[in-house]
């Protein structure tokens, strides 16, 4: 107990390493979540080298194979895996797991919310008011609460959806609200003559957006996507309010731990440095992302 | 040579209260030229942004290659990709290439396969004098080039009409006479426009009738050598007297 005399003491972290990355996973099946991880990381590197057109495939595989594949491989129970209940998950693995779904699900929802919002169709447009200005005006702490408490209580009996899969459900829409004001800022950034060109050369509503109005208007706005996404990024600590304890949940668990009391201190500072560098490089990406697209000027 | 391909009958269009065209009549033949003069406010524009819907008229009919455009027109976007239009502020997609620009509408909305596509491109494109410019994007040309790739852009739907919304008005002087150049090309190769300009010169090379409108009426057709040597009404040579 040296720390409390003086000095940090990052055995702390050492010890509960671990339990910081993978929460309460089996110790014998963590090579699942690191597989899954590898491959991750692994296809998102090689995107970055690869031709374009293979760099397409690479993505379509990470948006909707992979989650299949990765969840499946966390998760188990097939396959002669076994199977790891989602309580036990936790640590900077979930933090990722909840991060990564919620970004990835949360853009096109925000997308088709802000064309909502500016649709000529009056049913869509006060549908996607009420979704945006209701998710906006509710804390998310408070949304957590209900989708885990409250939800279930309106199901009928016998079915269950599992606790995580509400959360990220959750987190999801109430970022994809952000998202969508976001977005729709970007919409009313561009000029008319955008709409009407595309409009001239005979395109519809929706080839005139996926073409012309989209790709110009989340370009405008990638500083505020960047920014709802690391808001995101530094929102999961909440879901801690369901039980789910994420990185920071467990750094708050650790220290309520009688042998390691008085350790706060250096879990916290762990824990926000491990956040600053996601947040940060997921910064410095957005940056070369806005250099990249730039054809405006040279 | 005189099939009627475009025919507005009665047409009135409001902005609000405000009366923007006034029992509009108006027809045209297949490969005719004209062009559409008046002071600013006239109703010009909304004249030619009627003939492919980008404004809605509230009475009247507006018929164009034999379909009545009205509200209940399914299928516009069949009538907008023969109708090309080139607008005053060019608006060129600023994300995509010269060349891209010009195969996009093809690709999507024709289906024609990528490569033709950027054959048609880049014929229009050495037709109006920028091949050289295909790879570049918008924001590294010229006012007059962009003006150029817009019509190109037009042109690459192989457009059985073409609208003209005061194509030379944002242009600095120099850069005028490149796009009139291409426009009086396209002319002579027998292309049914309807250009809103006023440019005089442009007008007396080209036009077979001449139309002169303010507040919203159709003040005086006539044909090109009759407007200019021999005006009836009284407003068209004022008019006339301000800008020659």
């Amino acid at each position: 107990m040296i720390a409390l005399v003086g000095g940090a003491c990052w055995v702390f972290v050492k010890v509960w390493f671990n339990r910081f990355m993978y929460g309460m996973y089996p110790d014998a099946e963590q090579w699942r979540i690191n597989s899954a991880f590898l491959l991750l990381f692994g296809l998102v590197g090689a995107s970055f080298f690869v031709s374009p057109k293979l760099k397409k495939y690479i993505i379509v595989f990470l948006l909707f194979i992979y989650p299949i594949i990765g969840l499946k491989l966390i998760s188990g129970g097939d396959f002669g895996l076994e199977f790891v209940e989602t309580g036990a998950w936790g640590g900077l693995s979930l933090t990722f797991i909840v991060s990564a779904f919620a970004l990835i699900l949360c853009f096109p929802v925000g997308m088709f919310l802000a064309l909502g919002r500016r649709s000529s169709l009056p049913a869509v447009r006060y549908t996607s008011i009420g979704f945006i200005e209701l998710w906006r005006g509710v804390p998310l702490i408070t949304v957590l609460f209900m989708s885990a408490v409250m939800f279930p209580m309106f199901l009928p009996d016998g079915t269950y959806v599992d606790k995580l899969i509400r959360v990220l459900i959750a987190i999801t829409l109430f970022e994809a609200a952000y998202m969508a004001e976001v977005i729709r800022g970007g919409l009313q950034a561009l000029p008319k003559g955008q709409y009407e060109a595309a409009k001239s050369l005979g395109m519809g509503y929706w080839r005139m957006h996926f073409l012309i109005i989209l790709p110009q208007a989340l370009k405008l706005v990638i500083p505020g996507i960047a920014n709802t996404f690391l808001a995101l990024v530094k929102d999961t600590p909440l879901i801690f309010v369901v039980g789910l304890l994420e990185l920071a949940g467990m750094v708050n668990l650790a220290k309520t731990n009688p042998k390691w009391l008085g350790m706060a201190m250096e879990g916290y500072v762990f824990a926000g440095l491990v956040f600053w560098i996601i947040c940060y490089a997921m910064s410095r990406y957005s940056q070369n992302l806005e250099k990249k697209l730039s054809t405006e000027r040279q | 040579m005189s099939k009627k391909i475009i025919e507005l009958k009665n047409v009135n269009k409001w902005f609000d209260k405000f009366q923007a065209l006034k029992d509009v009549n108006l027809e045209v033949n297949q490969q005719e030229k004209i062009v559409i003069c008046g002071p600013s406010g006239s109703g010009k524009s909304t004249l030619i942004r009627c003939i492919n819907r980008l404004e809605e008229h509230q009475d009247g009919e507006i018929i164009v290659d034999g379909k009545e455009i009205s509200e209940n027109t399914k299928d516009i976007e069949k009538i907008r990709a023969e109708v090309g239009m080139v607008f005053q502020q060019f608006n060129l997609f600023p994300h995509l290439s010269i060349l891209d620009n010009c195969t996009l509408a093809p690709i999507w909305v024709k289906k024609m396969p990528k490569k033709q596509a950027e054959e048609v491109a880049m014929k229009n494109l050495e037709r109006v004098q920028i091949a050289d410019q295909a790879k570049k994007f918008p924001g590294q040309l010229s006012g007059g080039q962009q003006q150029r790739c817009a019509l190109a852009r037009a042109l690459c739907m192989e457009p059985k009409i073409m609208l003209f919304d005061e194509p030379t008005s944002a242009l600095d002087p120099e850069m005028i006479k490149e796009v009139l150049d291409s426009m009086v090309d396209l002319a002579k190769a027998g292309m049914t426009m309807i250009v809103v300009t006023h440019e005089m010169g442009f007008a007396k090379e080209v036009a077979d009738n001449m139309i002169f409108m303010d507040e919203g009426r159709i003040v005086e057709k006539a044909k090109t050598k009759d407007f200019f040597n021999n005006p009836k009404s009284e407003r068209t040579k004022l008019f006339l007297s301000q800008i020659l």
